[in-house]
């Protein structure tokens, strides 16, 4: 499988072989390349949205209000007569944008939080471990809801709200990772040639759970998005007239009569989506660890 | 399920290896159990409580909607115990909140507890109601996909149910709305005068965490089929129905029951959503109107209510757990 | 003579796999005869245990499937026996015991509950008959205090006791034919001492016949009265173990006795077979164990050698025998 160069130094074919078979398993996956494309096509949307979206956010045509699908709008129009497609494809800014920083916060936070109990052990595993036990017996959505009312609503705190909450998931697996890798070999040789705790945890232990990382992120981004879209559709989250998929479900219950299919459009996004990142997740994990099949 | 999930509880039989080994050992179980729950309880009123705190807006300022002059409100305030030190505060409202009491609502004319007894009615049921689809469902849906693995059903199976848990509650509900309630007519869409009222609701979580655990189920079941006892049991002369019923599900269900805390958790959680499509007054709806209007002590009273509930779930799941599972239930004693 | 119990005839069993086609087995014919104990010996991978799962109708299918043969079992042929019919006979007629006795019992079941399903199902006892029996089984494999352990729960036994209670269960029905699946390869050898003793014990006792599988030939040589030599799928060499080991005849058989270690010889290096047990999707040509013999030779590269039946009875498939001075005639 690795034609590699013979001139390579050994470590270097070791790290990028294990990735590269990784990519190959990935590559025969067609469900999984399917929905990487898709991913892809959906990031490229969200950059390029106000060249691609057919008519601006905002805009309004107040010739055409919660129309259906016609030549000019092509999934139709909500209640100001904006054009549904549009929302969509800007919505999905928000989506992603979600997707990203969120899972990032929760990612600095979960990673640093399980590191130090899967590191330290003894009364710092204790402190930690309860203190992950008791933020994660909250319902995610209902901690985020409540987060939400001390930070009010809008979209940067929809951000740390979504962060805070899912930090937890990402803390327990890097916890229990550290703590099978901790006592490998290559840790205490760290620590016989004088490496610093910190140092031995940034350095040896954090990127060898890079893999389980990246999965992670990978199944996380759709809870994410799933928790923003629900918020949205609490009215806590994005505001008018900035759109997200959520928001726009909300706003199209009360004209369910009317227009039924403006709340069924935004819903496939999401649909889709989520089911594009689970799908991608579930393959990145057979790809690149099998033994991770239950996360 | 029940049938053959036969549980033994018996604590009362003559236990085969060193008894008073074997008594502490379950002992010291439930003991360890029940202390980490009330550390994880005390740990969410103090987080309940810093965030409520932390919150902008003065409480009384808002309850009075801002119609009184500041010595009412600094006497209002007095009265409340609002001008003690945070710390003593807390204390306060831990004392209170043992006893089930989270003061007044701002806004409703009712203690809050009224209304949280009032809101879990409904959610309860509704809760129920989506164990009693989603559990069959997933179950059967996981081993008719274990036991046809494979096959065309398994992959159907796993379609419906990847595609299952890709699906917002919310948007699912407003779904079946359209369907059954303004196409076909058949269901309610609104309110639950009726029983009837909570069927689409429920389908709609019911639906979703299903999914999730019809996935487990085939994982768990596959690997059970896959160990030797149930070659065993088939060079015994078991019957197949046998061999899944009683052999299989028993050993798969294990890991099943753990995920059922977690379930208990997001159905309290989804059930915010739903109760919002289907206008039902239930215990999310109260904790989302509380936000909206600022009502404090709802809010406390909420979190800290759901909290508990799947604290003290899963508690009873781990215990359960502990009785079912005989590798933890009896002590490895004896030659 | 007695008669022949079991009679299996030109047994194949292939598994159609991915790769391609694994011969396991390839027209193989033994039998056993009443109150024999047959010992089937083999490295791994010789098909031994496909053998008697094919003989249970045990096989997963996909992948594998019985191809053709007869598997006689008192007269009857129980290959195109329906699933219903075969469930009667699993437990109740023929019974098999396995390797892994930490993970062969169920865990969530009592030792006793396990014993009792089987009588349940196939004598259609009540309850209480049923561990009234059960306790009496427990007693009869050697476990003390069988009617405390009735109760206990397979994790709280050791693995030679685990052993002896899937011996309990697979001769409380009194079955004609015990096959036993390398049962005491994961046992301490002071146990495996034990477990032997025990089958010989309850073979007599209940009139069993017992088809030992085996890697090990002390094993064989402990129990069995004819031995099967077999090696990718093949049979390769058949007498009495009396034959067999005195003058042994196939070279792989040889290879195999010689390479025991004992006490005394003076030997320092282990003897060892060279090369390895072929893959079954990739059999060599000509005789199946040409590559590593000592005494092979031109014909043995080219043509597969039939199986030569001498006339007191020993069967071995080799080119150095088979001619008329031998004193017996080929086969096939």
């Amino acid at each position: 499988m690795s034609k590699k160069s013979q001139a390579l130094p050994v470590d270097t074919v070791k790290f990028s072989s294990f990735y590269h078979d990784a990519f190959l398993r990935l590559r025969k996956d067609k469900v999984a390349v399917c929905c990487l494309a898709f991913v892809i096509l959906l990031i490229i949307v969200a950059v390029f949205a106000p060249i691609i979206a057919p008519y601006p956010e905002s805009y309004q045509d107040t010739s055409s209000i919660l129309s259906g699908s016609s030549s000019e709008h092509l999934l139709g129009t909500d209640e100001y007569g904006r054009d549904i497609l549009s929302r969509i494809i800007y919505g999905s800014r928000v989506s992603l944008m979600v997707g990203v920083v969120a899972e990032s916060i929760a990612v600095v936070i979960g990673v640093t939080m399980g590191a130090l109990a899967g590191y330290y052990g003894g009364k710092v595993d204790m402190v930690i471990s309860r203190i992950i036990e008791v933020f994660a017996s909250f319902p995610q959505i209902l901690f985020a809801i409540v987060i939400m009312f001390v930070l009010g609503t809008g979209i940067i705190n929809v951000f740390f709200a979504i962060g805070f909450v899912g930090w937890t998931s990402v803390a327990r697996v890097i916890r229990s990772q550290v703590m099978q890798l901790k006592s490998n070999e290559y840790v205490e040789a760290a620590r016989a040639s004088g490496g610093g705790n910190l140092a031995i945890i940034m350095r040896h232990l954090i990127p060898n759970c890079l893999s389980t990382i990246i999965v992670i992120i990978t199944m996380e981004i759709p809870a994410d998005i799933m928790y923003e879209a629900s918020l949205s559709f609490l009215g806590l989250g994005v505001q008018p007239p900035q759109s997200s998929w959520g928001e726009m479900i909300n706003k199209a219950r009360t004209y369910l009569r009317a227009n039924p299919t403006y709340s069924i459009y935004p819903g496939i996004a999401l649909v889709l989506t989520v089911l594009a990142f689970n799908l991608l997740g579930d393959a990145l994990r057979d790809a690149l660890d099998p033994k991770l099949k239950n996360l | 399920m029940t049938a053959s999930m036969c549980i033994y509880i018996d604590l009362n039989r003559q236990p085969a290896g060193n008894p008073q080994y074997e008594v502490t050992h379950l002992a010291k179980y439930i003991l360890n159990r029940l202390w980490q729950t009330v550390i994880v309880l005390i740990g969410v009123t103090l987080i309940t409580f810093v965030m409520i705190n932390i919150a902008p807006g003065d409480p009384v300022a808002v309850m009075m909607a801002k119609k009184a002059d500041e010595a009412t409100i600094t006497k209002i305030r007095e009265q409340m115990g609002l001008n003690e030190p945070l710390p003593v505060q807390y204390i306060t409202f831990l004392k209170n909140a043992v006893t089930g009491d989270f003061g007044n609502s701002y806004f409703q004319k009712y203690p809050v507890s009224t209304l949280i007894a009032r809101g879990f009615k409904v959610t309860g049921t509704l809760a129920v109601g989506v164990l009693l689809f989603s559990i069959p469902f997933g179950l059967i849906l996981g081993i008719l996909a274990a036991i046809f693995r494979g096959r065309i059903l398994d992959r159907v199976f796993m379609f419906i149910s990847t595609l299952g848990m890709a699906l917002p509650s919310f948007w699912f509900a407003i779904i079946l709305q359209l369907i059954f309630g303004l196409w076909l007519k058949v269901l309610p869409i609104s309110g639950v005068n009726t029983l009837s009222g909570y069927v689409l609701p429920s389908i709609a979580l019911g639906l979703i965490y299903g999914a999730s655990i019809a996935r487990l189920t085939r994982t768990n079941m596959l690997e059970v089929l896959n160990q030797d006892y149930i070659r065993t049991a088939h060079a015994k002369g078991v019957s197949e129905a046998a061999v899944v019923l009683r052999h299989s599900l028993r050993n798969a269900a294990i890991p099943i029951l753990t995920y059922l805390g977690t379930l208990i958790k997001n159905i309290l959680g989804g059930s915010v959503l739903v109760e919002t499509v289907f206008s039902i007054k239930g215990l999310g709806s109260l904790l989302v109107e509380g936000i909206m209007k600022r009502d404090i002590p709802v809010i406390q009273g909420c979190t800290i209510y759901i909290a508990t509930v799947f604290v003290i779930a899963n508690l009873l799941i781990d215990l359960l757990y502990g009785l079912i599972d005989p590798r933890i239930r009896v002590s490895k004693g004896g030659a | 003579m007695s008669e022949k119990l079991l009679d299996v005839k030109n047994l194949s069993t292939y598994f159609y796999t991915n790769e391609g086609i694994v011969y396991a087995l390839d027209d193989l014919s033994f039998s056993v005869k009443k109150g024999e104990t047959l010992g089937i010996v083999g490295e791994s991978g010789s098909g031994k245990s496909v053998t008697v799962l094919s003989v249970m109708r045990l096989i997963q299918s996909p992948p594998g499937k019985i191809v053709s043969g007869q598997i006689i079992m008192n007269g009857e042929d129980i290959l195109p026996k329906s699933k219903k019919e075969m469930k009667a006979i699993r437990g109740d007629k023929i019974a098999m015991i396995f390797q892994e006795p930490m993970t062969a019992l169920n865990p969530v079941f009592t030792i006793g509950s396990q014993i009792m399903e089987s009588l349940r199902i196939h004598q259609g006892m009540s309850k209480k008959q049923a561990r009234k029996k059960a306790i009496e089984m427990l007693g009869k494999v050697g476990i003390p205090l069988p009617e405390k352990r009735v109760d206990e729960y397979p994790h709280q036994l050791s693995g030679g006791m685990r052993q002896r209670v899937m011996i309990a269960i697979a001769l409380c029905c009194n079955p004609e034919l015990l096959i036993c699946d390398e049962p005491t390869t994961a046992l301490d050898v002071t146990i495996q001492a034990q477990i032997l003793e025990l089958i010989n014990d309850l073979k007599k006792e209940f009139n069993t016949s017992v088809l030992m599988i085996t890697h090990d030939l002390g094993v064989v040589a402990q129990v069995s009265d004819n031995v099967l030599v077999m090696y990718a799928g093949k049979e390769m060499e058949y007498g009495s173990v009396r034959q067999v080991f005195q003058k042994p005849l196939h070279p792989y058989t040889r290879a195999l006795i010689d390479s025991i270690p004992t006490v005394e010889n003076d030997r320092e290096l282990l003897h060892v077979i060279e090369g390895m047990v072929p893959s079954m999707s990739k059999l060599p040509g000509g005789c199946l164990f040409h590559p590593r013999c000592e005494r092979c030779m031109e014909i043995c590269k080219a043509q597969k050698p039939e199986l030569y039946h001498f006339k007191d009875g020993r069967r071995v498939r080799c080119w150095l025998y088979g001619k008329e001075e031998d004193g017996g005639d080929s086969d096939e």
